[in-house]
């Protein structure tokens, strides 16, 4: 059951996010928003599944960046639907489901199976890092999703703001975890290597975002592109490390 | 003049763009250290002005990046806490009218900055001042360390996985059992990888190379020491998690006053 659940939850649930999309397109939100949920039911369980496939549970693969990165954006959307009264808002939210069907259906691309986790994987350090760096980057990337509303003259409540000052505390918590992590691991909280001078990139670009308010003669539009740049150097850094992943040998595919 | 420098130095146009341009910078170093890994991997074990000498300044070509990084995080760090002291004093004077609170909200970003200060600091004091040393793990190899103490590992072990089919001999946890001997007393101690030992003032860990084939069952790990001192590490981690408690706390209080 639980080897059905992993091979073919996660075609299921893309399935279904792109029957939402097609609803959204013809204008039918609530339609679109049932289809939206059953295909998130059968995300959550693929990625459960991902913990159980190898007969006992091991929660390092549940934070997989190729699915819990687009469950993350997905569960988000589901969030801001659920508290937002706005209808501007609520139009943007659920034009989400464009970038969580993307981020999904890139994920049938990418290797599925499974890294066993090696002496230095051995730590609840590990998920607590990949889950909470990969909530991060979904908030950074819904960030500029709304920042391109804002410069279309909508998202005038400035969500984007908020979703990339969230981003920004879950990715400085994620640094520390990291940090310490790298620390008992490998004896350094910094290395010098191209992901964590990526991170720090990262972490100094929306660093700097978060100061544009300060500049009395840039405007919110200004926060807009630089969001949007933000995102573009996100997807860059990820995707780029994303390819080498494909030679690391993996289990179930 | 001494204003128009402080002003300068404080200024939050010039904080913008620094960060920005060691954003950029950084991301430049990502790029040198992705297509020349043989040039940078030893920087992450020698202290950087050695590394300088002995590589850096014979590929100017691919190290630039790290000579600008070094130049941007000090102004940078310069910059920061100008800023912050500024808006300190300027707040200070205020704390009574405004009462605790709010108080407490307006000044959180200058407390913020301070931790950052703090943590370019310490990473400053770990790139230039730790002491390092990376040993092979071997049987019965005494390891002479400072002021009379030394370190014998008596036993290794390695762990396999064995009751999960697919990931079967792959390497699952590592560690030695060490003697530490100094002129008072000698203790045996475990270590492991991800749990390092504590001992006067040094922090020993256990690393253990895991190349793509060593995952491999017939081939056994190599492990190896690291004994270190390093004076930022516990600067970095604890002003950065201070940090993201005050960011934690900041940005809902920011909204609600």
């Amino acid at each position: 059951m639980i080897n059905f659940i992993f091979q073919y939850a996660f075609p299921i649930a893309i399935g279904f996010y792109l029957f939402g999309l097609v609803s959204y397109l013809c204008h039918r939100p609530k339609i679109s928003f049932c289809f939206f949920l059953i295909g998130f039911i059968s995300h959550t369980l693929f990625q459960i599944s991902r913990g159980l496939s190898l007969d006992i549970w091991l929660i390092n693969p549940v934070f997989d960046a190729n699915y819990f990165l687009p469950w993350s954006m997905a569960a988000i959307c589901l969030m801001m639907r659920f508290f937002s009264k706005n209808e501007e808002n609520q139009a943007i939210i659920h034009s989400m489901i464009i970038p969580v069907c993307f981020f999904s259906t890139l994920g049938l691309f990418l290797p599925r199976g499974i890294i066993p986790p090696g002496p230095q994987h051995q730590t609840i350090l590990v998920s607590v890092y990949y889950s909470i760096d990969i909530i991060a980057q979904a908030c950074f990337l819904l960030g500029a999703w709304f920042a391109f509303f804002h410069l279309r003259g909508k998202d005038q409540d400035k969500l984007f703001n908020s979703l990339i000052a969230a981003g920004f505390i879950f990715y400085s918590i994620s640094q520390v975890v990291g940090a310490y992590w790298a620390y008992l691991g490998w004896s350094l909280p910094m290395h010098w290597s191209a992901k964590h001078l990526q991170s720090a990139s990262i972490w100094c670009y929306y660093a700097a975002v978060l100061h544009l308010r300060y500049f009395p003669s840039w405007n919110s539009k200004h926060e807009s592109w630089f969001a949007l740049g933000g995102a573009t150097l996100l997807l860059v850094f990820n995707y780029s490390s994303q390819l080498s992943a494909f030679s690391f040998p993996k289990i179930g595919g | 003049m001494v204003k128009r420098i402080r002003d300068f130095c404080g200024d939050i146009k010039v904080n913008f763009w620094l960060i920005f341009a060691v954003s950029l910078n950084l991301a430049a170093g990502a790029y040198y250290i992705k297509f020349n890994p043989a040039l940078f991997k030893s920087l992450n074990h020698s202290l950087v002005q050695d590394w300088f000498i002995q590589y850096g300044q014979h590929h100017p070509g691919q190290s630039w990046w790290l000579v600008l990084l070094f130049a941007l995080a000090f102004f940078l760090g310069v910059n920061t806490f100008v800023c912050a002291c500024k808006r300190i004093a300027q707040l200070w004077p205020q704390r009574k009218q405004s009462g605790f609170r709010v108080f407490s909200v307006k000044i959180s970003p200058s407390l913020i900055h301070l931790c950052f200060v703090i943590i370019l600091a310490g990473h400053f004091f770990s790139l230039i001042a730790v002491d390092e040393r990376n040993i092979p793990v071997q049987l019965n190899q005494k390891i002479i360390l400072s002021e009379g103490n030394s370190m014998e590992v008596i036993s290794r072990q390695v762990e396999r996985y064995t009751t999960l089919a697919a990931f079967e001999g792959a390497v699952k946890q590592c560690s030695v059992i060490v003697k530490i001997q100094s002129p008072q007393k000698s203790e045996i101690k475990e270590l492991r990888v991800l749990r390092p030992i504590y001992w006067q003032g040094m922090s020993v860990h256990l690393d253990v190379l895991t190349k793509k084939d060593s995952q491999k069952p017939a081939a056994p790990p190599e492990l190896k020491l690291i004994i270190k001192k390093d004076p930022g590490v516990a600067l970095v981690i604890l002003c950065f998690a201070i940090l993201c408690l005050l960011m934690f706390w900041y940005f809902p209080q920011r909204k609600k006053t």
